[in-house]
C-alpha cells in the first residue's frame, strides 16, 4: 500500500470521535498540553473537560461525570495514567465498574523517541489484571472504528491502546464487528497460528509471505480484545495447526503472550513461541529502530513460526 | 432552630452512635472514633440540609453526599439505616462476606451511596465534575463532600479547588472536619489552607460539628442559589467520641472485644441521658 495512504490509529480514533461527538452527550476529559488532539481540537467547548494538572484528579474527574450518567472518554498519554493513576483507576472507574473510556495516544514503542520512563511496555498487563476492565488493541483504521463503537457501547470501564504509527489498512474480509471477546482473521492457513495485536499482525502478514516460500502456511488472527479473551477463536485455529506464535509490541509479561499461554495451558497445550520484549525497560530511539532492536519485526515471526511448526503436536 | 427539635436530633445522633459501636463490634474490626465524631454533622445533613426521598434514591435532582475518607464508612452506613434507605438489620451484617454493607461502600448495590469511596486522591476531584454536571442540566441539586482536615492541604485537593473556582462551580460544599484543639483556635496548616482556598476565592466558614444550632446557622447563610463553591472548617468538640477510643488508630484491625463494646454503649448511653 501507498505510504501515504497510512494513517496511524491514534489519528483515526479522534476522526472517529469527532464524526459522532457532536450527535451525543460525548465528553472527553484532558489535561491541558497534555498530547495532541489532532481532529478533537474541533470539538465544541462544552464536548471537552479540560481537567487540573493532576493526573490522579484526571480519572476522579471522569469518574464524578459517570456518576452522573455521563460515559466520559480520557485520552491521555499513558505512562502518566497508568502508573501515577493506577490506583484511581482501580478504585474510582474498575471497582464501581463505571463506563469510562481510557484511550492512549501513546501505546507500544509508537513514541520510542520518549525513553524508557515514557514507554509503557508493561500496560496491558497492568489493564488485563485488573477486574470489571475491557482491553483492546486496535491495529488499523477499520479496527479502531469497531472497537470505539463497541467502547461506546459498554458500561464499564474500557482501555483502549492506540499509537502512533502510521498503517495501512489490513486487507480482511472481517465483516465490522468489533465486539469485546472476538478476534478477527487475517489470513488462512494450516502451518502454524500466530496471534498478533496491533502493529504486529502487519508485520506477521510479511512474514507470511516468505514463510509460503519455505512450505509453511500461517493462519494470523488479530486478538484485537485482550480481555475478554477469544478463547474459542484461538483453539478453532490451534487445534488445526498444533503448534502457536505470539507476537506482540508489549513485554511477554502478562500480555497477549500470557493470555495465550494460560488459555492453551489450561485447554489444549501445544507449543508456544513469543515474540515480544523480553522483561526489561526500553531505551530511546526511533519506533522503527527500537523494533529491530528488541525484536519484533517479521524476522522473528519467521524464525519463531520455523521453530513452532518443527516442534508442532502432531 | 427550638429546643426540641435540637433534642429529637441529638436522640437521632445517639442512637446512630450507639449502632456505630454496635456494627464496629459485631464485625469486629472497622473504624471507631471518627464515625462517632461526625455523627452530628451527619445527622444535620441528612435530617436538616439536604433534599433527599429515601423512597427514591436514585432520583436526578436531589442532593448528592460524598464520603471523602474511608475512616467515616461506619457513621455513614448507621445514618442511611436510620433514614430508611434499607433495614438496621444489614448494619449487623457490616463487613462480612457477601452482605450489603461492605468496608467501603459499593456504590452499586448500596442505596443511598452516591459515589465510591477512593482511598487515593482527592474526593474533590470526584464531587467537583459531578455538581458541574448537575448544574450544566439545570439541575439545583448540590454536592456535599466530607473530608478530614488533613485531606484538604494536599496539591491534588487545591489543584482541583482552583478548577472549581475557574469553571464556576458553586453547588459543591466541601465540609472539612477536624478535633478542636484546646489553646488554640487553629494550627498553621489550618490557617495556610484557609488562606490558600479563600485566595482561590471560595468562601470559607466555620461551624461547630458538635452543636446542631452552630451547623443550622451556618447552613441558613449558604445561598440557595450558591455564588461560589463553600468550604466548612468544622470543629469536634472533644468527648464526642469515646473515652477509650479517643486517637487509637489501631481499631480499625483490632475491632472491640464484647467487654469494650459493652462499655462504650454504657458510656455512650450515659452521655445520651445526661
Amino acid at each position: 500500500m501507498d505510504d501515504r495512504t497510512k494513517t496511524c490509529t491514534w489519528n483515526d480514533f479522534c476522526e472517529y470521535l469527532v464524526s459522532f461527538a457532536e450527535d451525543e452527550d460525548f465528553i472527553l476529559v484532558v489535561q491541558e498540553m497534555d498530547i495532541d488532539l489532532g481532529s478533537l481540537k474541533d470539538l465544541p467547548e462544552e464536548k471537552i473537560f479540560v481537567s487540573s494538572a493532576s493526573d490522579p484528579n484526571m480519572i476522579l474527574n471522569a469518574a464524578g461525570l459517570a456518576l452522573n450518567g455521563k460515559k466520559p472518554w480520557i485520552a491521555g498519554i499513558s505512562s502518566k495514567i497508568l502508573s501515577r493513576s493506577y490506583s484511581q483507576i482501580r478504585e474510582s472507574l474498575a471497582l464501581p465498574s463505571l463506563p469510562v473510556r481510557i484511550a492512549v495516544p501513546d501505546g507500544g514503542l509508537s513514541c520510542g523517541e520518549e525513553g524508557a520512563s515514557r514507554i509503557m511496555t508493561e500496560d496491558l498487563t497492568l489493564m488485563r489484571a485488573m477486574p470489571n476492565m475491557s482491553v483492546a488493541v486496535p491495529s488499523d483504521r477499520n479496527s479502531v472504528r469497531g472497537i470505539a463503537d463497541a467502547a461506546r457501547k459498554s458500561e464499564g470501564p474500557v482501555y483502549i491502546r492506540l499509537g502512533q504509527t502510521p498503517l495501512s489498512q489490513l486487507n480482511d474480509d472481517h465483516d465490522g464487528d468489533f465486539s469485546f471477546g472476538g478476534a478477527r482473521l487475517l489470513r488462512e492457513g494450516t502451518s502454524v497460528t500466530v496471534c498478533t495485536c496491533g502493529i504486529m499482525g502487519h508485520q506477521a502478514l510479511k512474514a507470511a509471505d516468505i514463510l509460503d516460500q519455505q512450505g509453511i502456511d500461517i493462519e494470523i488472527l488479530d486478538f484485537y480484545s485482550l480481555k475478554p479473551f477469544p478463547e474459542q477463536a484461538l483453539l478453532a485455529s490451534v487445534r488445526r495447526t498444533g503448534c502457536c506464535v505470539v507476537a506482540e509490541e508489549h513485554s511477554y509479561i502478562g500480555g497477549l503472550c500470557s493470555a495465550t499461554a494460560e488459555c492453551l495451558c489450561r485447554t489444549y497445550p501445544v507449543p508456544v513461541r513469543f515474540v515480544a520484549i523480553d522483561d526489561q525497560f526500553v531505551h530511546s530511539g526511533t519506533p522503527e529502530e527500537l523494533r529491530e532492536y528488541f525484536g519484533l519485526t517479521w524476522k522473528e515471526i519467521v524464525n519463531a513460526a520455523a521453530q513452532a511448526w518443527a516442534l508442532r503436536r502432531r | 432552630m427550638e429546643i426540641t427539635r435540637i433534642n429529637e436530633l441529638e436522640q437521632i445522633a445517639s442512637e446512630v452512635r450507639k449502632d456505630i459501636v454496635r456494627m464496629v463490634g459485631v464485625a469486629r474490626s472497622g473504624p471507631l472514633e471518627f464515625p462517632l465524631l461526625i455523627s452530628d454533622v451527619l445527622v444535620y445533613l441528612y435530617w436538616e440540609e439536604m433534599l433527599l426521598l429515601a423512597q427514591s434514591p436514585k432520583r436526578n435532582d436531589r442532593d448528592r453526599f460524598i464520603l471523602g475518607t474511608e475512616y467515616g464508612v461506619p457513621a455513614l452506613y448507621s445514618i442511611l439505616a436510620k433514614r430508611g434507605y434499607y433495614g438496621r438489620e444489614e448494619l449487623w451484617h457490616y463487613r462480612r462476606l457477601g452482605a450489603m454493607l461492605q468496608a467501603l461502600p459499593d456504590f452499586r448495590r448500596t442505596p443511598g451511596i452516591d459515589a465510591p469511596c477512593v482511598t487515593s486522591g482527592t474526593e474533590l476531584a470526584v464531587a467537583a465534575p459531578l455538581a458541574e454536571s448537575l448544574s450544566m442540566e439545570g439541575l439545583n441539586a448540590r454536592v456535599f463532600c466530607l473530608m478530614k482536615e488533613s485531606e484538604c492541604s494536599c496539591d491534588d485537593f487545591f489543584l482541583e479547588a482552583e478548577r472549581c473556582t475557574n469553571k464556576n462551580i458553586k453547588n459543591i460544599i466541601v465540609i472539612a472536619v477536624y478535633k478542636h484543639r484546646d489553646g488554640s483556635d487553629s494550627n498553621d496548616l489550618q490557617v495556610k489552607s484557609r488562606d490558600r482556598l479563600s485566595g482561590y476565592g471560595w468562601r470559607i466558614l466555620e461551624m461547630d460539628g458538635s452543636d446542631f444550632a452552630s451547623m443550622e446557622e451556618i447552613f441558613n447563610r449558604l445561598d440557595p442559589d450558591g455564588s461560589k463553591p463553600t468550604a466548612i472548617f468544622t470543629s469536634i468538640r472533644n468527648g464526642r467520641g469515646l473515652s477509650f477510643a479517643e486517637g487509637d488508630h489501631t481499631r480499625t484491625k483490632k475491632g472491640l472485644s464484647i467487654e469494650a463494646m459493652d462499655r462504650a454503649l454504657e458510656e455512650l448511653e450515659g452521655k445520651s441521658n445526661g
